[in-house]
């Protein structure tokens, strides 16, 4: 096969170039012998012109003188060229010569024309004189054509011949030998193990020795890329194995699925965390109880579509009836599928559910804090806003006390009782919150009958006045609840908690350990007060406040020994507002300080216009709680005094037992100061609050003022009357006056009397009255009350 | 070429009585160059040269037809052979040339303007173009 290809490759190698040559070559000939043929016979023309050149001159003289002797002569000599058949040379007139070629009678196939030409006159180039005509030999012409054809084409064949063997034997040494050289090395070469190609000897430099290094090249980068294909394949295992490796022991759960959640492929740790032994290539990831499918589904699709990667935590609900949270981290691989890694998050999911229950969460009771109560109930008006329920809110009343008395710790289980407490008197689905401090909200859901409200209200405030006992310690605390309905009372939490608010703040104002349900007329009360402090604050400024005086009197002497500076407020519209309405509002709004300070004055200057008249009168002013220490520093009294030039003893400082209460460091500094200063101190509504003896030794005061309560409740057999008897021994005991307050008739007079006590005031000697009307109203009393004179109620 | 004489001066001429009339430049040639000497009209000419190395004579075929004195003899050697036609008779001297005109009526010869008399009448002056 190989033979016969070089063969026929040599054959028709040969072929082509003989045949070429010889078609080539036979144009070539056929050309050069139309144009030797044309050329010889040119030049046969060309030599006979050139004969008749030489002859010209010759001729012209014969023709001239027309002699026919001289014109023979020259024809002669003419046909001594083989080529001229017949000269014929004439004169205008006649023939002066005329010979034809003897023998040259065999015709010829060319005829040639005759070569003509005039003959001029010698003297004249202008004058014809004659013409000569020679025929040439055609035969002659023929075979000179002939001749020098044949000889042409006969080099031609030569050269042609030469070249055709030259060509081959070059193509053949050069071409053919070489490249089956070649073709027989290429045919045993090994290239796998490194062998060349040799180039033909003698053909290394040239194309042939290029072609082969080309050979070699190519050979070098096929063999290296195999290699090179050979150790990725290799490598590719490897990687596919170690992937397999990580595939098959991760922690993590890793599966490949579809849109449709057909999983491709799936680790074991897969089917770990999500406890399912039985899943098959053909389950879908969709068969497992998600909590929230729709959610999951829509995670896969924005991530396909998208074509991110994306991560969050799902819920699976186990066989085994426990859930796991699970974060999924897809990565979208092409091809409408997901490769995803999920790993079991369930621990951190619920320290984040407790943390967040521990931020909603009262960690004391157990119960919601305000951000839960309020978080919890803002979401349910929003989710049902057409469910009612009853809000409450109760409040304890001397929790403070407490807690100030048996230490924080002591409190904080006392409240975890009242949680508990408050559960106790609810169903199941109430609920309670503490909102902060000693207030607590309760829910009840779906109530909005006023007498159910007032039955568990009712029952929480008479719960929680029960007493409690921790450590074998007793306490009791009172509690207030106010109470408002959704929607009626309130359509947003913030209304309602305000409401509620109210309502309690109404049943605290009411005097404590009750409940009340809110109504408008909560809203029309704050109005009112609001309108009433606005008053207030320019009350001062209009000269709208006044003080009143009422007499104290030494009850054994009936003498007026001094008075209680009392205030009076003339309101424009109102009238005469009672201390009781404006006191308590002064003190929430601060406006007491002022109000403090203006008394102070007044009471100071009045002391001064009446000593200046002679009567030597203690006047006392109440002081707040509000205003120990600072707003009524023991300085600011000394000045007021040297600035009525009045001793410090004309002035008595009232304050109630509640005062005592409470920063109870700060007020006895404050007493000890004034008292040092020389001004008296009284304890005023003695006995109605925490009375205690412990107090009266703490406390630097020099008097106790025995509420109006104990002396108009005082009669033979009472207890207040034993009571009020107590008190004036203790006080005596403790070298402390008393005076009684609140002395209506004469009775009572008497029996205080009895008992010993020193002073008194009262109706029974005297209302408050204006400051101009009180030295007359002092007069009256010396008239009425001297010994000996019949007593006479004057009173009112 | 030594004493020249101007073109001008020779002028071709015969007896005064001679049949032959005014010739042109063509018939000049003719008669001398030996193509006829018989003139179209049957008037015999015979043309007289003068000597071959004269001055004359090598004007007269310089004007006429400006060829040397050499050239025309060897034209004259051409025809000799056949014997066909003669040149003209050569007269040696002017003065014999002017004889011969004189005493041959049908000799036409070329001469000097100055040598020329009430004998002799011109058929064709040179130095006319």
């Amino acid at each position: 096969m190989k033979s016969l290809w070089q063969s026929s490759l040599l054959f028709r190698t040969v072929g082509s170039i003989v045949a070429i040559t010889l078609f080539v070559g036979g144009l070539i000939v056929l050309t050069l012998a139309v144009i030797v043929a044309h050329e010889t016979e040119r030049d046969s023309y060309q030599r006979l012109g050139e004969l008749l050149d030489t002859v010209e001159s010759t001729v012209r003289i014969a023709c001239f003188v027309g002699d026919a002797e001289l014109a023979k002569e020259v024809a002669q000599g003419l046909l001594k060229s083989r080529e001229v058949k017949t000269v014929t040379i004439s004169t205008d007139n006649d023939e002066l010569a005329r010979l034809v070629r003897e023998g040259s009678t065999h015709a010829s196939t060319l005829s040639a024309a005759p070569l003509e030409r005039q003959v001029f006159s010698p003297f004249d180039n202008t004058l014809t004189v004659g013409r000569i005509v020679l025929q040439p030999d055609e035969a002659v012409i023929e075979s000179r054509v002939f001749l020098a054809t044949f000889h042409m084409a006969a080099q031609m064949g030569l050269i042609i011949l030469a070249l055709a063997v030259a060509l081959t034997a070059t193509v053949l040494r050069l071409v053919v030998r070489p490249i089956s050289t070649l073709s027989r090395r290429l045919g045993s070469l090994d290239a796998t193990s490194g062998e060349r190609l040799l180039a033909p000897a003698s053909h290394e430099h040239n194309v042939l020795g290029s072609l082969t290094e080309d050979i070699n090249m190519l050979s070098a980068r096929l063999v290296s890329t195999i290699k090179l294909e050979k150790k990725l394949r290799e490598r590719h295992e490897i990687d596919e194995l170690k992937y397999r490796s990580i595939f098959d022991n991760a922690e993590s759960g890793i599966f490949v699925a579809d849109r449709k959640g057909c999983l491709e492929s799936f680790n074991p740790s897969f089917l770990r965390l999500t406890e399912t032994g039985k899943a098959g290539p053909e389950s879908s990831l969709f068969d497992l109880d998600w909590t929230d499918k729709p959610r999951l589904i829509k995670f896969i699709e924005d991530c396909i579509q998208q074509g991110i990667a994306v991560s969050s935590d799902f819920e699976l609900k186990l066989g085994s009836g426990n859930v796991r949270w699970l974060n999924l981290s897809l990565t979208p691989i092409g091809g409408e599928s997901i490769q995803c890694i999920a790993s079991d998050v369930t621990d951190r999911r619920s320290s984040e559910a407790e943390a967040l229950r521990m931020a909603v969460t009262d960690t004391l009771t157990g119960l919601d804090n305000r951000q839960g109560f309020e978080n919890r109930w803002n979401k349910q008006l929003q989710v049902h806003p057409d469910r009612p329920f009853a809000l409450l809110i109760a409040n304890l009343e001397g929790f403070k006390q407490i807690n100030d008395a048996l230490g924080i710790p002591f409190g904080d289980r006392l409240l975890s009782l009242i949680g508990t407490r408050i559960a106790s008197c609810l169903k199941a689905e109430d609920s309670v919150a503490r909102l902060g401090g000693d207030e607590f909200a309760i829910v009840l859901p779906g109530i909005t009958e006023e007498s159910t409200i007032e039955k568990v209200g009712q029952r929480i405030v008479s719960k929680l006045c029960e007493s409690f006992l921790i450590d074998g310690q007793d306490a009791t605390v009172g509690a207030s609840v106010g109470a408002a309905r959704f929607p009626l009372d309130g359509d947003t939490l913030p209304a309602l908690m305000r409401n509620a608010e109210l309502a309690l703040a109404q049943a605290r104002a009411n005097g404590g350990r009750t409940w009340r349900l809110f109504d408008q007329s909560m809203i029309q009360a704050i109005e009112h007060r609001h309108q009433l402090a606005s008053d207030l604050r320019q009350a001062a400024e209009r000269g709208e406040l006044r003080l009143f005086y009422q007499p104290i009197v030494d009850l054994a002497s009936h003498e007026v020994i001094g008075a209680e500076a009392l205030i009076r407020w003339m309101h424009p519209v109102h009238g005469l507002v009672p201390p009781d309405s404006f006191i308590p509002l002064a003190e929430e709004t601060g406006m007491i300080e002022g109000i403090g300070v203006w008394c102070l004055h007044t009471a100071c200057r009045q002391i001064a216009l009446w000593k200046a008249s002679g009567k030597s009168l203690r006047v006392t002013i109440n002081v707040s709680a509000r205003q120990i220490p600072d707003a009524f520093p023991p300085h600011l009294i000394a000045d007021v005094c040297a600035e009525n030039r009045i001793a410090p003893g004309q002035l008595g400082l009232e304050i109630t037992e509640s005062t005592l209460i409470g920063e109870s460091a700060r007020v006895r500094e404050w007493l000890e100061k004034v008292r040092d200063l020389g001004f008296l101190t009284y304890l005023d509504d003695f006995g109605t609050g925490y009375s205690s003896l412990s107090y009266l030794k703490r406390f630097p005061i020099d008097t106790i003022k025995i509420d109006k309560a104990f002396i108009r409740d005082m009669n033979e057999a009472s207890n207040d009357r034993v009571m009020v008897e107590a008190v004036i021994m203790m006080a005596e005991s403790l070298s402390l006056k008393v005076v009684a307050e609140g002395i209506e008739n004469a009775g009572q007079l008497e029996i205080l009397k009895r008992m010993g006590c020193k002073y008194g005031q009262g109706f029974h000697f005297s209302r408050p009255v204006p400051a101009e009307q009180f030295l007359d109203r002092v007069e009256q009393i010396d008239q009425q009350f001297k010994p000996g004179s019949p007593e006479l109620c004057l009173a009112s | 070429m030594a004493p020249t004489l101007g073109a001008a001066e020779l002028v071709v001429a015969v007896r005064s009585d001679s049949e032959i009339g005014t010739l042109s430049k063509k018939e000049v040639v003719d008669i001398f160059l030996g193509r006829f000497r018989q003139l179209p009209g049957g008037q015999q000419a015979e043309p007289l040269d003068q000597a071959t190395q004269s001055p004359e004579r090598q004007a007269f075929y310089s004007a006429l037809i400006n060829k040397t004195s050499a050239e025309i003899n060897a034209y004259w050697a051409r025809l000799l052979f056949s014997g066909r036609v003669t040149p003209p008779r050569v007269m040696n001297t002017p003065e014999k040339m002017l004889e011969e005109l004189i005493n041959n009526p049908r000799a036409i010869g070329y001469v000097d303007k100055a040598r020329l008399d009430r004998r002799l009448r011109v058929v064709f002056d040179i130095s006319t173009p």
